[in-house]
């Protein structure tokens, strides 16, 4: 009773006077942590982005200029958005069903010491840095590794855009799979396995009965899963940088290019503000798009 | 043993003292944070550091490496300043230009060894004043893989030829501030004030898909060339060198006929940005100037020293005698290319980035 209590207390709207003013204070200190560093950064990045880039120089001139964002109307800059969009989206999708195998795998397991060898498996290759992990990729994945060998089998030219792409994209996997499958694994968890059996003793076959009750079940989670694997694939820098050749070219390295290296801190703020947008609009959409079919698919 | 409240927070306090005076001694030494390019250039500036360190009671220097171009350094400056984290950093020329323009060098003309360096290799601002500490040259240059390449390369425009489809290992196009296009530039008549032929040529070797990488850092260059993923490319003389310890290379720097084949002057400077520490960073700048110490760090990295006089070894044949200067090396205008960089980059992303693709 306790507990129905407290729970009907911070339904919406139901909180009123000294409580909802202590709820408040109590989320000052997160609101002012959010605000200096998160929300500040991005505010110094968009006015940033609108001032005027001074050649040759470091700092930048504060006359306000939309410049910078015409400059990425070019049909070429378009092209480094859409092929980024493109490859994350394709990565992130054998990603999510890899992720999802691994999990389901790792979610029937009936002992639970196994179930968490999996899982500190899964934390395990967290731990290798990321540069350990690419390079390991490029050996493996360029001229003189197994890729390479099918490469040269194929008859296809090292510089081969679908090559370059396909190297890229497996790296993404490599770097999302193990993410995206601890998110799906505790939705999996959740899901009785009971259900599928009672599905299969109602006449459904094992297929069906899959699709009816795990699959149903876990659309919000592979929702979930397919939105941080995207935004960790959009936002990927050394993956396309030393899988890509320099040939595949994704907007962080573009964003990389003008913050470190020109320096063009002003272009370099439009192009990472409107990947920003773009990917939100993206993910967004994604979201809004899944929710549509979500009954659809549950009552298939 | 009782312990009473009383005695609990006197040893506390008494604890909390000692362990504060560690730090307020820390708090008196000297430390500088140095920048430098990973490998031998690293490996020789924190040798060289640590002798001099040894004289100095209280001071201690620790070191990082570049991540890519030296000019990030100015971004990475511009993003604490005034509070400068990076004390002494080893910087090409355009990095120098930025940041001079900015007012964050100090400048050292009253280092003592400053005298034995050759005056064209110092850097002066509008008043005169010299901005950075020549420490050695360095060469760029286009070279090939002897093992790979059927017959020998006496000019860039062979470059087209269908024997070096997927086989040419690019550069990023602002590695020393847009070296690698004023190099082709050149080639066609052009140069740092007309970079217009580099991108007509560059669109043929892309569009004949004889580009197999842009490389990025000297990692990827080396890694490239090493693996024989290309054959030919245009690299630092330090990479090479790399290069030609696993494999043959032939450098392509003293051809008499070509306009573009030559030894690109590099200059590395030590730029000592205004900080509480800066005393201390320049004399150690001058400490790096010392006839042997300068012997030893060229042993170490296969440069040339900036220090009159100073003998250095050149196996690969990177460097020009005073001599063939004129016929042979080729000093960039690294003034006016650090002001262009950023429009060539971009050029180079709209016009040849989208060409490789399709290639």
């Amino acid at each position: 009773m306790a507990v129905a209590t407290a729970t009907t207390g911070f339904e919406r709207g139901s909180v009123r006077g000294p409580l909802r003013l202590s709820l408040l204070l109590l989320a000052l200190p997160a609101f002012f942590v959010i605000t200096v560093f998160f929300l500040g950064p991005l505010v110094m990045l968009a006015l940033e982005s609108v001032r005027t880039f001074v050649p040759g120089r470091v700092t930048s001139d504060p006359t306000f200029t939309l410049g910078n964002y015409e400059k990425l109307l070019h049909p070429a800059f378009i092209h480094f958005f859409l092929d980024t969009f493109r490859l994350s989206f394709i990565a992130v999708i054998i990603s999510l069903v890899l992720s999802y195998a691994i999990a389901y795998f790792v979610a029937r397991r009936r002992s639970g010491a196994v179930r968490s060898f999996y899982v500190a498996l899964l934390i395990g290759m967290l731990f290798v840095s990321g540069m350990v992990r690419v390079y390991g990729l490029s050996l493996s994945l360029g001229t003189v590794g197994l890729f390479g060998l099918l490469r040269e089998v194929l008859g296809l030219e090292r510089n081969n855009i679908l090559f370059l792409e396909a190297n890229v994209i497996i790296g993404i996997v490599h770097y999302t799979t193990p993410v995206m499958a601890l998110t799906l694994l505790g939705t999996l968890q959740h899901i009785d396995h009971r259900l599928e059996s009672a599905a299969q003793v109602l006449g459904a076959t094992r297929a069906r009965a899959f699709m009816d009750t795990t699959l149903a079940l876990s659309v919000p989670g592979m929702t979930s899963a397919f939105a941080l694997g995207y935004a960790m694939a959009i936002s990927a820098f050394t993956i396309p940088v030393f899988l890509g050749n320099g040939i595949v070219v994704a907007v962080t390295m573009l964003i990389y290019q003008r913050f470190s290296e020109i320096p063009n801190y002003p272009f370099g703020s439009a192009i990472a503000v409107s990947l920003l947008a773009t990917s939100m609009v993206v993910v967004l959409a994604g979201l809004w798009l899944v929710r549509r079919l979500s009954p659809a698919v549950s009552q298939a | 043993m009782k312990l009473s409240r009383r005695a609990a927070l006197l040893g506390g306090g008494a604890a909390t003292v000692a362990a504060g005076l560690p730090t307020l001694a820390g708090a008196q030494a000297t430390n500088i944070v140095g920048i430098s390019w990973g490998g031998p250039q690293l490996d020789g500036a924190k040798a060289i550091s640590a002798e001099w360190a040894k004289t100095r009671s209280g001071t201690r220097v620790a070191w990082e490496a570049h991540e890519g171009s030296s000019s990030a350094v100015a971004t990475k400056i511009r993003a604490t300043w005034p509070n400068v984290k990076l004390h002494m950093c080893h910087v090409n020329d355009p990095a120098i230009h930025l940041m001079g323009r900015e007012g964050w060098l100090e400048t050292v003309d009253e280092l003592p060894m400053l005298k034995q360096v050759h005056e064209k290799f110092v850097l002066r601002n509008a008043q005169g004043q010299a901005l950075a500490v020549p420490h050695y040259a360095s060469t760029v240059c286009w070279g090939y893989r002897k093992d790979l390449v059927d017959k020998p390369i006496t000019s860039l425009s062979e470059l087209l030829e269908p024997r070096f489809k997927g086989r040419i290992g690019f550069r990023d196009p602002n590695s020393w501030s847009g070296l690698p296009l004023v190099s082709i530039a050149l080639e066609g008549g052009g140069g740092e004030k007309n970079i217009d032929p580099a991108f007509e040529f560059l669109a043929k070797i892309a569009k004949a898909g004889n580009i197999v990488n842009v490389g990025k850092s000297n990692a990827d260059v080396i890694n490239s060339l090493n693996l024989g993923e290309s054959s030919v490319a245009i690299a630092g003389i330090t990479e090479w060198a790399e290069v030609a310890k696993n494999h043959p290379v032939q450098l392509l720097t003293k051809m008499p006929d070509s306009k573009s084949l030559k030894a690109f002057y590099a200059l590395v400077h030590w730029a000592i940005p205004k900080s509480p520490v800066s005393g201390a960073a320049k004399d150690l700048a001058n400490y790096f100037l010392d006839p042997a110490k300068q012997t030893e760090y060229m042993k170490i990295v296969g440069a040339a020293p900036s220090v009159k006089g100073v003998q250095f070894t050149d196996p690969l044949g990177a460097l020009v005698g005073e001599a063939d200067l004129d016929k042979y090396a080729y000093f960039c205008d690294f003034n006016l290319m650090s002001q262009e960089a950023q429009k060539w980059t971009e050029r180079f992303d709209v016009e040849i980035r989208p060409l490789l693709r399709r290639a």
